[in-house]
């Protein structure tokens, strides 16, 4: 029986090229999740499911007990307005800062910052978290 | 036998590629944006028409004065903003009322896709 079909195709699955493309997927997910910041501080967030489209160039964390954190740096509310005035230079006009505020703290506080805000014109949003 | 054999690394980067797809995507921002009045933005005719939700010391909330379960909110927003191409409410809270009880008020109108503009009584 000599007859024998002249196209052999290979039946070899060839990965490689699907392989080259997961590692640059991968490599993708993992830097764009190391950029998003997590909640710096111990704080009991207020739970909402909104979700906003700014993208926030600092996170400014008042805890329970009225302690203030820029990142995790402690401050005093009197040093603040420098403090950001001196962070948020690059940014260049109405940069966007991620207010992490106790669910417990009054909202005193959080108008304390907001004023700075306003004088300096800072976009603020007011971190949560997702509804249980 | 020399051949590389890629099937097992393959396998344990597709399981990577899966955890930081859905790490990436279940860490959206959730946060609420907090806008304050400016002077001189919007002209008095039309912000008169803006309600003024209020959130007392004693967390009772009241709407154009008059008082309001958080239940019934979402509904009395709807009547009152029906029919506004940009509808915009101003909530007003006390100085001692808690960052959650005021984050509840602005989730009903944030819901609606209502803009709110917060200020200190």
């Amino acid at each position: 029986m000599a007859i024998q079909s002249r196209n052999k195709r290979s039946i070899n699955f060839a990965m490689s090229g699907m392989t080259d493309i997961v590692f640059l997927l991968l490599i993708f997910f993992m830097l764009t999740t190391t950029l998003i910041v997590p909640a710096s501080k111990n704080v009991n967030l207020p739970e909402s499911n909104n979700q906003t489209q700014a993208s926030p160039v600092l996170v400014l964390s008042i805890a329970d007990d009225k302690t203030v954190f820029v990142e995790d740096q402690e401050y005093t509310m009197r040093e603040l307005e420098a403090v950001l005035e001196r962070m948020l230079e690059p940014y260049g006009e109405a940069p966007t800062i991620r207010l992490n505020a106790d669910r417990n703290l009054v909202m005193e506080e959080v108008f304390a910052v907001l004023n700075i805000a306003k004088k300096n014109r800072y976009r603020v949003i007011l971190g949560t978290k997702p509804m249980s | 036998m020399n051949n590389f054999h890629m099937s097992g690394m393959t396998d344990i980067v597709f399981l990577l590629l899966i955890f930081f797809m859905l790490t990436s995507t279940l860490i959206a921002p959730n946060a609420v944006k907090l806008l304050m009045p400016s002077p001189g933005r919007a002209p008095v005719t039309v912000e008169s028409r803006i309600p003024t939700i209020t959130i007392q010391s004693n967390s009772r909330i009241t709407v154009d004065g008059a008082n309001i379960q958080l239940e019934n909110l979402g509904m009395v927003l709807d009547g009152k903003l029906a029919g506004q191409a940009e509808p915009t409410v101003k909530v007003m809270t006390a100085p001692n009322v808690s960052v959650e009880d005021a984050v509840k008020v602005m989730n009903v109108a944030a819901d609606r896709n209502i803009t709110v503009v917060i200020k200190l009584l």
